[in-house]
């Protein structure tokens, strides 16, 4: 790469060539395809660096306005809009969920867990068995005394006429 | 004639508008873009890459400044409502999944140049050992096939380029500033001499290096 063919097309470039050696400049770039090959490499060079500058610098706009709002101080207000709620990193907004159902799991796992504990009574409360406090007791269903040999609810007296 | 009736979910079609005001330069959109590929990015870029906050922070900002550039360059661009890409097709899959290629390429490229990540013992070492770094598939995302090839390469080039070339170059081409003032503001350079000279290696450097791609491009 010619050093000092580079500086013509630096100035030739930046505006810093005036408008005479201009002309003799590009005659001499058109008649050599070396020549012709390095300026649109620096071209190229030029383009792609204002390119990447001004692109990183937008960048760091956005970056810092993406901060601002994963962290939660909404103080920046440049790119508000109707969009904007929906462009807005839900990375905070996801956390927020997660504790939520993280919370709302644990209520109800306690609640399940929590609830048979209460609802338990204990069984000196009861002088029945539990089969007995399923079928509701002696309230609906009345104890019979059972037959003894004081007590006997046969009736032998009765006349057994057997069918003929 | 038969009417072709595309069904587009509603992801498709906020992609399709992003991907259309990025084209037409809106800043909000551009904004939103940034949000959408940064949320992806920052939620899933542990499974997919080893490397650091700031290493990763790097990779995003390389790979969305390239996500950005294929849209101006119409390497992906909305017709009639749908998202293109290469070849004029639609595109196949979301623009997330796109860009998270176009950062698995920068994050392997950043392993080749910060070797420490690259070490076998890293998910990263262990990818670049096992797979390699596919050159092709690297151009194919980043480069056109047509006449703005070299311009794809030359800015691929210069997101690698060293932090000190980075810094004369900007100042020189996009501040257009004069090597002697240049001078008063790099301390670390002592003369005029030293920095003409270090500005132009920095150009040789670049040149060799895009030269280098684009002829392994057109030979593969």
């Amino acid at each position: 790469m010619d050093e000092k063919f580079q500086d013509r097309i630096d100035d030739y470039l930046l505006n810093r060539m005036k408008d005479a050696d201009k002309e003799a400049f590009l005659q001499e770039v058109e008649q050599d395809n070396e020549k012709r090959e390095q300026l649109e490499f620096t071209k190229h060079v030029k383009d792609s660096i204002r390119s990447r500058e001004e692109k990183l610098q937008a960048l760091a706009q956005f970056r810092r306005h993406y901060t601002e709002r994963a962290t939660g101080t909404k103080n920046a207000t440049c790119y508000h809009s109707v969009s904007t709620a929906e462009a807005a990193p839900v990375r905070s907004t996801r956390r927020i969920w997660l504790w939520i159902s993280g919370v709302a799991a644990l209520f109800v796992v306690g609640f399940f867990a929590v609830k048979p504990m209460f609802m338990h009574k204990s069984p000196t409360e009861y002088n029945s068995t539990p089969v007995e406090q399923m079928r509701g007791g002696d309230d609906i269903f009345s104890p019979v005394s059972a037959d003894s040999t004081d007590n006997d609810t046969i009736n032998i007296d009765q006349t057994v006429i057997p069918d003929e | 004639m038969a009417k072709l009736i595309q069904f587009r979910t509603s992801i498709q079609e906020k992609e399709a508008r992003l991907i259309e005001g990025m084209a037409e330069e809106r800043r909000q959109t551009q904004y939103e873009l940034y949000a959408y590929c940064a949320d992806y990015f920052w939620d899933n870029y542990k499974g997919v890459f080893f490397a650091g906050e700031s290493a990763a922070e790097e990779i995003f900002q390389n790979s969305f400044i390239a996500f950005w550039e294929n849209i101006e360059r119409r390497k992906i661009y909305v017709e009639n409502g749908i998202v293109m890409g290469k070849g004029d097709v639609p595109l196949d899959g979301s623009i997330l999944t796109y860009f998270m290629s176009i950062a698995r390429n920068k994050y392997l490229e950043y392993g080749r140049e910060h070797p420490v990540y690259a070490d076998p013992e890293t998910e990263l070492g262990r990818l670049i050992k096992e797979e390699g770094v596919d050159a092709n598939a690297y151009t194919d995302m980043l480069y056109d096939s047509d006449e703005n090839m070299m311009l794809d390469i030359i800015a691929d080039v210069i997101s690698h380029m060293s932090p000190r070339c980075n810094q004369i170059l900007t100042k020189f081409y996009y501040e257009e500033k004069k090597l002697e003032v240049i001078l008063t503001e790099i301390s670390a350079i002592e003369s005029y001499k030293a920095l003409k000279s270090k500005k132009h290696k920095c150009m040789e450097t670049l040149r060799k290096s895009a030269k280098d791609i684009y002829y392994r491009r057109l030979n593969s």
